[in-house]
């Protein structure tokens, strides 16, 4: 694929600063609120300048492979992505790092007083959990491609690394506010090795976990958008399925363990990782494939209507 | 169709979609939260399993098992031991992390008007040792069953337990055997959920 069919009918990359948009400011607006409260109550809080110098340190590690699992998928050649401008990608983990854990954060605390009352509270985080996380992960993913979609056609990998960075930035923020929530009385060092050891366990128990749900339902999401974009039906029970299915995977992972013995938690645990690094990769060989039957994705026809934008 | 694409509309109902969605997630819990009540007594969850553990703490014994669903929790008071109850019956289960066996944990347990009654083996679990004993010391029909539930470990001499103590109410008219019956079913289940690890 050439540059100029890389980059699109407009012949440029999507771009993040779209100022026409609302969406660009709602979501620049959310983000910005939400990162300051973040901000507020990490340093208002009990965590240590130590513990919050580590926490930050090994969410930047964390987040690099994170990065680094994004970049090798969309820019292989099995499954070359067009390019999205790097400051929508910012954007997109922007929103999982702040938006997404500080409203979910006050969303699950009502849900769970709720299920409480009711007697749910063995399952409350297996019910709120993945109604608030995932339908707000959804919410910032629709954001960023309705701002990639007003400047070129869609493709369904875009959903699934926009939705990766989001899943992403939220696994990050969470892990991050585990390691800073580690902090209490002691010595430094004991601090770190507690940061240490928080992070390493909830990095390597289910490593991006968050990222990989968002991806597929952002895969979904974007087929969905780009063909109504082409002027073809939706099908948008493709993303009611997928969202259903990655909630109900992030259900069972948060679900009560099974038995006081460890085995059988782990199965369940390895299962749903499994299942969804399964369902991750068909839901990327999908996106490859819809992308190259999509009409819009000619070779001909990109090189032509980039033209015509350079000559206007 | 290269103009439009080049110049694309402003998408006000996206936008739209967005806040509401983050709107609904803030508020709709909040208003929720405030129109269900709160109940007098905090019931015992939906497949709520209470974890027991012995003296070693994490390293030691411990024993789990799956509460009845709906049922009073009163053990607020006496930590390390759960109490539950409904109209029909009130359960105690403790943990006795070194115990010789189910049938002295159990004798352990008795009044000493039933200390000479016979025991029951009950056949929950090949891994463990289990004794029952029924008996009804008060005027009233008002029967008490103990059940003692110990891990079978031939290696060592003393082995970890659960006692359960299952009090069933006054039934003098017999108007709430369903009751007792729904709290006998009740216990079963309860004891098939036991687990005990060392």
């Amino acid at each position: 694929m050439s540059r100029v069919e890389a980059r699109g009918v407009t012949g440029k990359a999507a771009l993040s600063w779209q100022a026409q948009q609302p969406v660009f400011w709602v979501l620049a607006a959310l983000i910005l609120i939400c990162l300051l409260w973040q901000v507020g109550a990490l340093f208002g809080g009990s965590a240590t300048p130590t513990v919050i110098g580590m926490g930050l340190l090994l969410a930047t590690v964390q987040f690099a492979l994170l990065w680094a699992v994004v970049a090798l998928i969309t820019r292989s050649r099995v499954i070359a992505s067009r390019d999205i401008d790097r400051g929508l990608s910012i954007v997109a983990v922007a929103w999982g790092m702040t938006v997404v854990p500080v409203i979910a954060a006050q969303a699950n605390t009502q849900f769970f007083a709720i299920l409480r009352r009711l007697g749910l509270h063995s399952v409350a985080a297996s019910i709120a959990a993945p109604i608030n996380e995932d339908l707000l992960r959804l919410a910032g993913t629709f954001g960023v491609l309705t701002l990639i979609a007003a400047c070129r056609p869609l493709t369904p990998l875009d959903g699934l690394r926009v939705g990766f960075l989001v899943g992403a930035g939220l696994e990050v923020a969470e892990n991050a506010a585990y390691a800073f929530g580690s902090s209490g009385a002691g010595e430094v060092g004991a601090q770190i090795v507690n940061a240490i050891h928080i992070m390493l366990v909830r990095s390597g128990v289910g490593f991006g976990l968050h990222a990989l749900w968002t991806g597929i339902v952002g895969a979904a999401l974007a087929y969905c958008l780009a063909r109504r974009q082409s002027g073809l039906a939706g099908r948008w029970w493709v993303l009611a399925a997928a969202t259903f299915v990655t909630m109900l995977l992030h259900s069972l992972w948060d679900a009560p363990a099974l038995s006081i013995r460890p085995e059988p938690q782990l199965a369940l645990l390895g299962g749903v990782y499994l299942a969804t690094l399964a369902l991750f990769t068909i839901a990327a060989l999908l996106a490859v494939r819809a992308a190259k039957v999509v009409p819009s994705y000619e070779p001909a026809q990109l090189s032509h209507v980039a033209a015509q934008h350079e000559e206007s | 169709m290269s103009d439009a694409l080049q110049r694309p509309r402003s998408n006000w109902a996206a936008a739209a979609v967005i806040l509401i969605a983050v709107s609904s997630i803030f508020a709709a819990p909040t208003l929720l939260n405030a129109l269900v009540p709160e109940p007098s007594v905090q019931p015992v969850g939906f497949y709520e399993r209470i974890i027991f553990r012995g003296d070693g703490g994490e390293a030691g014994a411990t024993a789990g098992l799956i509460a009845p669903v709906g049922w009073a929790r009163l053990d607020e008071a006496s930590p390390g031991t759960l109490v539950v109850s409904n109209a029909a019956a009130s359960f105690t289960v403790s943990m006795h992390e070194r115990s010789e066996n189910a049938e002295a944990l159990l004798r352990s347990s008795l009044p000493v008007g039933a200390a000479f009654l016979p025991t029951t083996s009950l056949a929950i679990d090949s891994s463990f040792d289990a004794k029952a004993i029924e008996f009804d010391l008060a005027a009233g029909d008002a029967p008490v069953l103990n059940v003692a539930i110990c891990l079978i470990d031939s290696a060592n001499d003393e082995t970890p337990c659960l006692l359960i103590e299952a009090v069933y109410g006054t039934n003098p008219s017999g108007t709430a055997d369903a009751q007792r019956e729904s709290a006998r079913m009740a216990l079963s289940r309860m004891l098939a959920s036991i687990e005990i690890n060392t």
